[in-house]
């Protein structure tokens, strides 16, 4: 088992490469749970339910044109095809793949710094996970 | 980010200040009026993923004019403090940034400026040290 930075940690929006661009990810598959407790018991009882997954992405404001904000922006409100290597992209790495709408952008930046960019993406049907 | 690379385009832009000496990189003498730049303290890897970027937190540039008493040495020195005006540092680096005009680096901005009346080659010179925050590619194509 190794420890794993991100120094090798991979992602593109829509088959363009934009890892050398972001500063911090939150990936977050998760399922719904449903409360089926009944009378007479002292527990709560869960079931899971459907899943869904979101992606958050962060990093510095660059003016390239295959670079958020240039590549993120227009595309607000559509899907594009996620594929995220947490471990890198080299064979044999975890692969996290789907297809997301691109939803909340922010811009921020203040004096004495650089400016950033911010992307909240929600899965549209399954994250898959298999290998690079 | 290569370094050299970016302290002689850095030394390339101070060149073109009128009447202002760069001699080589760690050159052991400087004719003031002379900017020189010294050996980054530190160097930060990985701002961003992937060795997207680097970046050099305080790089000093100091420029020397002569003192041959406080009047003069002070009137030598006041144009390259200035935000703005042909001899200013900060106009200097600012202009490039806004052109993003660098190639060895993405932006160099001057963060501040500190002054001092230090002994060089046994003669009291009028010093301004420049902090410039340098961040570029960790991978340089």
């Amino acid at each position: 088992m190794t420890a794993i930075d991100t120094e090798v940690t991979y992602c593109t929006v829509a088959g363009n490469d934009i890892s050398q661009f972001i500063t911090a990810h939150s990936l977050e598959p998760e399922a719904s749970i449903y409360d089926f407790t009944g009378y007479g018991v002292t527990w709560q009882r869960n079931r899971g339910g459907l899943k869904k997954w979101t992606l958050h992405l962060e990093g510095f404001y660059d003016d390239g044109v295959v670079a958020p904000p240039s590549l993120i922006l227009p595309a607000l409100g559509t899907l594009v095809a996620i594929v995220f290597g947490p471990e890198g992209s080299t064979t044999g790495k975890t692969k996290r793949t789907g297809n997301a709408i691109t939803g909340k952008y922010t811009e921020a930046g203040k004096i004495d710094g650089l400016q950033t960019w911010a992307i909240d993406y929600t899965g549209d049907n399954t994250l898959t996970d298999t290998v690079f | 980010m290569i370094i050299l690379d970016v302290v002689n385009e850095l030394r390339a832009a101070l060149a073109t200040i009128t009447g202002l000496n760069v001699p080589p990189w760690g050159a052991d003498i400087a004719k003031p009026p002379a900017a020189v730049i010294a050996m980054p303290d530190s160097i930060e890897f990985d701002a961003s993923y992937r060795r997207g970027r680097d970046t050099i937190p305080d790089l000093q540039l100091i420029v020397i004019v002569d003192y041959q008493n406080s009047r003069s040495g002070f009137e030598a020195i006041a144009p390259y403090l200035d935000g703005s005006g042909p001899k200013s540092i900060k106009a200097l680096t600012a202009a490039k940034n806004a052109a993003t005009s660098w190639t060895s680096c993405d932006r160099a901005r001057v963060t501040s400026v500190s002054i001092d009346l230090p002994t060089y080659k046994e003669t009291t010179v009028v010093s301004a040290t420049f902090h410039l925050t340098i961040i570029g590619k960790g991978i340089t194509p």
